[in-house]
């Protein structure tokens, strides 16, 4: 039978945690150098310049419609911003261009709008991916592809909850046509599209899968170095 | 608090070289994801950068805002997944290892007194100032995480 630990070994033991935890966050290592972070920026009402096309609207998502004015609002996307749709299990999603700005400048890449979280009405609650390294700026950031230009093999991934499992983006080389999903008995070469000088292909995890290797291609070629195996992070 | 005509107040750009890793730190021990932290800081400056000229003291009212900035995420839900699980990127001592991974099943409320009251050494009363919660609750969530980390890691 384990005996609880005393009260104020596990204060030191948490103080301990604690500080050891903090100082491995190094500008260096954890936001810097090294494989690039995964770039996701959630984002509520700062996306702007919304013209035709609803995005919650519930019946198609290229219905046009006018909602409330303002920035931060549930508005309308041009259908030209949009790259593409899909859906999980029921719950519809969309690709669109980004028409944020950071420092004043614009930013590049694409938005992940799920239907269901941008209700009209509501606030925008949408995914930003970008291509390249993150430069930490005080009014905001901005992305420098240079080293990711430099090296198809590198690439950002990351993925929100869609339905009941996720959308994974990846954001790729602009010379990349292809990312090939495979795992046990399951395999699939996601459609790369492009935008603003990159490539991003939306990878809709089926419910049951929990682990699977990615590999870029470029005309049907792997880029060498760039498979990697990812687990699903679901909950259980 | 308001800066004077006599006081310029802390310049923005020095500010952010010199805090934002205290800030990074302090964000990715409530959440536990390094991206999530540095979407916090970031907009944290940024909305800091909207009336910095209203900030007297700093460091206290940007950590304030860091973990406003992190529990507002977890309220609203984004349910921003990153690679799991997200550890730190060097080799840590088991125990440290076992501990950091208990203190991340802990609610998120739980987990931030004990990083606030632990890390930032604030008395529980200021714990519950910064977290907007009554202090009675703020003892009752130090006292819950407590009990669950001595059965977790006996």
């Amino acid at each position: 039978m384990n005996t609880l630990l005393d009260p104020d070994l596990v204060e030191q033991r948490l103080r301990r945690t604690l500080r050891t935890v903090a100082g491995t966050v190094t500008e260096d290592q954890a936001f810097g150098a090294g494989r690039a972070p995964v770039v996701r920026r959630s984002h509520r009402g700062r996306w702007i310049g919304l013209g035709i096309v609803a995005v919650a609207v519930p019946v198609t998502l290229a219905a046009a419609a006018v909602v409330r004015q303002g920035p931060e609002y549930v508005d309308t996307i041009p259908p030209e911003q949009v790259v593409m749709s899909g859906s999980v299990d029921g719950s519809r999603y969309l690709l669109a261009e980004t028409t944020r700005t950071s420092c004043g400048e614009p930013l590049t890449g694409v938005e992940l709008i799920e239907e269901r979280e941008n209700l009209l009405g509501s606030e925008w609650n949408t995914t930003l991916y970008e291509y390249g390294d993150t430069i930490g700026l005080p009014c905001g950031h901005r992305i420098d592809p240079t080293r990711y230009l430099a090296r198809p093999a590198l690439y950002t991934d990351s993925g929100v909850a869609v339905g009941d499992s996720f959308v994974w983006v990846y954001a790729v080389h602009p010379d990349v046509t292809g990312v090939r999903i495979t795992a046990d008995d399951y395999s699939e070469t996601l459609a790369v599209y492009p935008v603003d000088g990159a490539g991003f292909a939306p990878f809709e995890i089926p419910r049951d899968l929990r682990e699977y290797t990615s590999e870029l291609l470029i005309d049907g070629q792997v880029v060498p170095g760039s498979a990697e195996t990812h687990r699903v992070p679901r909950d259980e | 608090m308001t800066t004077s005509a006599q006081d310029p107040g802390p310049d923005l750009e020095e500010t952010y070289r010199q805090h934002r890793l205290t800030l990074l730190r302090l964000a990715y021990l409530m959440c536990g994801s390094h991206d999530a932290s540095e979407d916090a800081v970031q907009a944290v400056f940024a909305s800091a950068h909207e009336r910095w000229d209203q900030v007297r003291d700093p460091l206290p009212y940007l950590k304030r805002a860091v973990v406003n900035q992190v529990k507002d995420g977890q309220r609203r839900r984004f349910r921003l997944l990153a690679r799991p699980p997200e550890r730190p990127a060097v080799d840590l001592p088991p125990e440290i290892d076992e501990t950091w991974a208990e203190l991340a099943r802990l609610s998120w409320t739980q987990r931030a007194v004990v990083v606030l009251h632990y890390y930032e050494d604030l008395p529980l009363t200021e714990v519950a100032a910064v977290l907007g919660r009554p202090a009675a609750t703020v003892r009752s969530d130090h006292r819950r995480a407590l009990d669950h980390l001595r059965r977790a890691l006996s």
